[in-house]
């Protein structure tokens, strides 16, 4: 029998009970439709964290501290102190780095930030100016500390976005001037906004010179009299060469560090960060198909259900068809046909409402922010493959039976 | 040259239960082509399983059915299908059309099994030939039952068959009609030279045949002519008087 006339049997026969046809239809668009949009969210939460941590910087590399070892029972990672302002400087200024672009230390501290009576508990990092740089940060108004402010500690900060909203209102910060620790800072800029992420906001902190962070708000020295700091930013010449940082950074700061057995820092790279996250939303997203596959699976168990109602209905016609010459083959690929067409038309009808719904979804503000949502063409593809596939796993039983029913049988059938 | 068809000792058997019961029980007798012959019996006689071996829609337990002198008996499922599609027309008391198809669509149902060309001109030719010309694309529950049976009878004729089967062709329908339905498979016997074989209750049906096989409890009986077989009859009605 030629394909066309299989396919317009099919649809004849799948008219002929309309309604029961479309009812079945639905538990495949719903199932698709679920997996289509749960997928599109998974997708979108991925590429918000991903532009998130992109928005940082470029080619960047985070050094920390490693942990502390005392009595045998080891510290949390960054807690060794072991990282110092002298080894940033020297980062910047060896021969022997080659690969690295900007340093830019930062030695953090927590405090209460007072202005006119209005007060907010925030981070205040205390930085150098490659800082703005290697982050990525642009100021909004006002401008960002240059050296001359580190050279002479001066009291001055640079707000970020939320915190200049949240003691200011509308109001001009600059010029300005706020309180942290007792101490009067004036405030010389504003950070543009960065937007919101999943780890809090880039946008609730306050940064001051780094020399002022530790000579008036936070001393926290090694042994040996240097500044400890809690992280280095690094930032690479461009993102060929970050592994060649990573190792001429590396070997710079064992050689000051005197190491010769386990590291007492660490480096990770923005791409590291990236991968981690990746893997979780990865995760994520599977478990969320995996919840909309069992949607698409009861919808698949209606298919087989109707259409081994159809065959037991349709017996007489199958003895009749047997009769007139109609092969095994061709009486399963009749009741084959008629199942895919089902869950094929379902998986198209699911795509559509499942893009809608992505579609729709996709920039609503929940719980103040923009959700976003990603749609690929790849789940188009699967959600037709998968479609068929239902039809043709779950039609197979019914049209075998179908197939397999002696015509004289089925031609007595009432 | 071989005859037609041929059936050696040939037996069916089923299983009621666990009891083997010979439905059909060494039966012989052979078809030229060209005959108009009926089979007549009570029921339960097996002239119902007869026919389905001689359609092949079934095979038998024991003995030998040549169909143009090939052995049907040891064919797979899809070659019987094959046999049923090119070389077997068949008539059913009950029609057998699908509803809902329009009769052109019932008629050219054979071919598009069978992979014939031409499919819908072969169909409308045979629906003319049985005089429902006008009725090509009406469904089966807009046609009388005599017009029902004359579209099965195009569906029987399209694919130029060896022979053609008809199981009671006139038990569902009035005199009338049923008339007409027999003057349609004379006159494709007489017309044409199709080889038509009759099942059937009715004595009228089987008396204007060539040739009458009666049976009983499996056996064949009788094998007469219809002279012979209405001969007979009067006798035995006097007899029972």
């Amino acid at each position: 029998m030629k394909p066309q006339i299989i396919l317009l049997t099919a649809i004849t026969s799948l008219g002929a009970n309309k309604l029961r046809a479309l009812l079945t239809l639905l538990g495949i668009v719903i199932g698709i439709a679920a997996v289509i949009s749960l997928l599109s969210i998974g997708q979108g939460v991925q590429d918000s964290i991903t532009d998130r941590i992109q928005s940082l910087g470029t080619n960047l590399l985070f050094v920390r501290p490693g942990g502390t070892m005392e009595s045998g029972i080891s510290g949390a990672q960054g807690s060794a102190g072991s990282l110092t302002l002298e080894d940033a400087y020297a980062l910047k200024n060896s021969e022997l780095t080659p690969a690295v672009k900007l340093v830019a230390p930062q030695l953090s501290t927590n405090g209460q930030v007072i202005a006119d009576g209005k007060n907010t508990f925030t981070q205040i990092a205390g930085v150098t100016p490659e800082y703005q740089l290697v982050r990525d940060f642009t100021t909004s108004a006002g401008q960002f500390i240059n050296s001359m402010h580190i050279d002479r500690s001066s009291q001055v900060v640079v707000l970020g976005s939320s915190v200049a909203e949240d003691l200011f209102g509308f109001r001009t910060p600059v010029g300005q001037s706020v309180r942290i620790q007792g101490r009067q800072f004036v405030v010389i800029g504003v950070l543009e906004s960065k937007g919101g992420g999943v780890f809090g906001s880039f946008d609730d902190l306050v940064v001051a010179p780094i020399s002022t962070v530790y000579n008036r708000l936070s001393s926290s020295r090694t042994t040996q009299g240097d500044v400890s700091v809690q992280s280095i930013n690094i930032q690479a010449v461009d993102v060929e060469s970050m592994d060649e940082a990573e190792e001429q950074v590396a070997t710079v700061l064992r050689f000051r560090h005197r190491i010769t057995g386990d590291d007492d820092f660490t480096i990770s790279s923005q791409q590291d960060t990236i991968e981690t996250l990746e893997d979780t939303t990865n995760t994520f997203i599977v478990f969320l198909g995996t919840i909309a596959g069992i949607s698409l699976l009861v919808g698949g168990i209606g298919i087989m259900n109707i259409m081994l109602v159809t065959v037991t209905e349709r017996t007489r016609e199958i003895g009749i068809r047997k009769a007139m010459g109609a092969k095994r083959r061709d009486i399963m690929l009749q009741f084959l046909s008629e199942a895919s067409v089902l869950s094929l038309s379902g998986g198209a009808l699911g795509l559509a409402l499942g893009a809608f719904v992505a579609w729709f979804l996709d920039g609503q503000l929940i719980g103040g922010q923009p959700f976003r949502t990603s749609f690929s063409t790849d789940f188009a593809v699967l959600a037709l493959v998968v479609g068929a596939g239902i039809g043709l796993f779950f039609g197979i039983y019914p049209a075998v039976r179908a197939a397999r029913l002696h015509p004289i049988e089925a031609l007595r059938y009432e | 040259m071989a005859p037609l068809i041929s059936l050696e000792d040939v037996t069916k058997t089923y299983l009621m239960g666990t009891v083997p019961v010979n439905a059909v029980a060494g039966v012989s007798f052979n078809v030229e082509e060209g005959e108009l012959l009926s089979v007549v019996g009570p029921s339960g006689s097996g002239k119902s399983t007869l026919m389905n071996i001689l359609g092949c829609l079934d095979v038998p337990s024991n003995g030998a059915y040549r169909l143009e002198g090939d052995d049907v008996g040891n064919l797979s499922d899809n070659q019987l299908a094959q046999v049923r599609g090119r070389k077997i027309g068949f008539i059913f008391q009950t029609y057998n059309l699908l509803p809902r198809l329009s009769a052109v669509a019932n008629v050219q149902l054979p071919l598009l099994y069978s992979g014939g060309k031409d499919s819908r001109r072969r169909s409308m030719a045979a629906l003319e030939r049985v005089g429902l010309g006008q009725r090509l694309t009406h469904r089966p529950t807009e046609l009388s039952g005599g017009e029902q049976q004359r579209v099965g009878i195009a569906r029987a004729l399209v694919k130029d068959p060896s022979i053609i089967l008809a199981d009671e062709p006139t038990g569902n329908l009035d005199t009338q009609s049923g008339k007409d339905i027999m003057e349609i498979l004379h006159a494709l016997h007489d017309e044409e030279g199709i080889t038509v074989l009759i099942v059937t209750h009715d004595p009228e049906v089987a008396a204007s045949t060539d040739r009458v096989v009666s049976m009983r409890d499996g056996s064949l009986v009788a094998d007469q002519t219809s002279e012979e077989y209405v001969q007979e009859r009067r006798l035995a009605a006097r007899e029972s008087l």
